[in-house]
This record gives structure tokens, sequence and C-alpha cells, in this order.
């Protein structure tokens, strides 16, 4: 067995293998429950990507495929920093939202439950009133008047 | 004989570079947790993309291909880190939002810088 054949198999077994760890880091990517799995994923395969490339450029002798290599790390690292931050502002937009809607549920809750308790009082009070007056109608005649 | 002392280095290197990646994504299939699922990738993919180009610059010899492949990892450790860390506090906001639609207390709060 000479060297170049020895080199022939290598390679072709770890690129099998680094495409094999691609699809298991897929799969990772689709059935991650929260979203922070799925950009953990795309980091991975990002990362084999840049593998893979830097493999193939020794393999087929061309020395531009490494140029590919250093601007897809470039490209996957800022795509990584933009989602991060976007997503970032997107929750916590979603909180302050929630929040609000508790707060005016719970001040609303408060001011039904306050006026019940004020209707409750003017009704005993009218009672009162009416149960312990002492003011006849001819009084009343003369206040109308 | 020298071709196949350069074939046995690189390859050693090459081989442990694919078995650390094999430990990290089997990593990121066992954990339960998001944020150990994030260090074992990372970090994973850290280490075992130097062992790897590492053997892939012993291949190439003393000529430039070997200066670039020395850039990609220099650039690739400072920025791994700096995607976990961002990708971490996500994880905290995301939560957070979890939290707040069930009601109750978080445990993920801190002062923000």
């Amino acid at each position: 067995m000479s060297v170049e054949e020895a080199y022939g198999y290598f390679d072709t077994g770890v690129l099998v293998l680094l495409g094999v760890l691609l699809l298991c880091v897929f799969i990772r990517v689709l059935r991650g429950p929260l979203l922070a799995d799925r950009i953990v994923g795309i980091n991975s395969i990002g990362t084999l990507v840049i593998v893979t490339v830097c493999l193939l450029a020794e393999k087929l002798n061309e020395e531009y495929l490494l140029d590919v290599a250093i601007l897809y790390a470039l490209v996957s690292f800022l795509a990584v920093v933009v989602l991060t931050k976007i997503y970032s502002g997107v929750y916590k937009n979603r909180i302050e939202q929630l929040r609000l809607k508790r707060e005016r549920e719970q001040a609303e809750r408060a001011a039904a439950k306050a006026s019940a308790d004020e209707a409750g009082l003017l009704a005993v009070h009218r009672a009162d009133i009416v149960k312990g007056s002492t003011v006849t109608d001819a009084d009343k005649e003369v206040h109308n008047a | 004989m020298l071709d196949w002392v350069i074939f046995g280095i690189s390859s050693l290197l090459i081989v442990a570079g694919i078995f650390i990646f094999i430990t990290a994504v089997t990593g990121l299939f066992r954990f339960d947790f998001c944020m150990n699922r994030m260090h074992a990738a990372a970090l994973g993919d850290t280490l075992g993309i130097l062992l790897v180009l590492a053997g892939l610059m012993v291949r190439f010899g003393l000529s430039f291909a070997s200066l670039k492949v020395l850039l990609i990892i220099i650039f690739f450790w400072f920025a791994s880190p700096v995607s976990g860390h961002l990708i971490t506090k996500l994880w905290h906001v995301i939560e957070r939002h979890e939290a707040e639609e069930k009601g109750e207390k978080s445990v993920h709060y801190r002062d923000e810088t």
C-alpha cells in the first residue's frame, strides 16, 4: 500500500464521519424545544462545515477553498450574534406586554371589586335611611316648596 | 519514509479531533438543559477544530496554506466562546418569558449590564 492509497482511504473515512455528524446535529436543530437549542445547532453545523471545507481543500489540492473557510467562519459568527440580539429584543418585548396585560387585569378586577363594595354599602345606607327616618310627609312638602 | 511519518502524525491528530467532535455531538443529545448542551457544543467544537486543523497543517507542510489554516484557528478561538455566551444570555431571557407566561416568579433575574 502506498502513501497515496492510505491518504485516500483515510480521507474518505473522515469525510463520511463528518457527514454523519452533520446529520445528527441537524436532528437537534429540528427537535430542540427552545430557540436557543436551534441556534446552538446552527453554530455547530457551521463549525463542521469549516472542517469539511478545509479537508476538501487538502484532498482536491485547491488552495482557494481555505479562503472560503475563513469567510464562512466570519459569516457564521456574525449570524449567531445578530440572531441572539434580535431574539433577545423580541422576547423582552413579549415579557413587557404580558406584564402590562396582567397589571391591567388586576387593576380592572380591583376596580370592579371596589365598585361592588360601594354598591353594597350604599344599599345598606339607604335601608337605614328608610327605616330610621323621622321626617314626616308634612315636613317633606315644606322642604319641596 | 518521511511520507509515512507525516501521514502518521497528521492522522493521529485528525482522529483525536474527530473523536472530540463525536463527544460534543453526543453531549448535544444527552443533556437535559439547554445551557449544558450549549456548553458541550461550543467547547467541544473549539478543541476539535484545533486538533483537526493542526493535523491539516502538518499535511500542508511549511507553506502559505498553513498560515491560512492558523488564521482560521486563531479567529475561531476568539469567536466561539463569544457565541456561546450570547446564546446563554438569550436562554435566560427565554426562561424568564416562559415563567412570566405561567405567572410564577423565575430565578433567571440578574442586573443587566
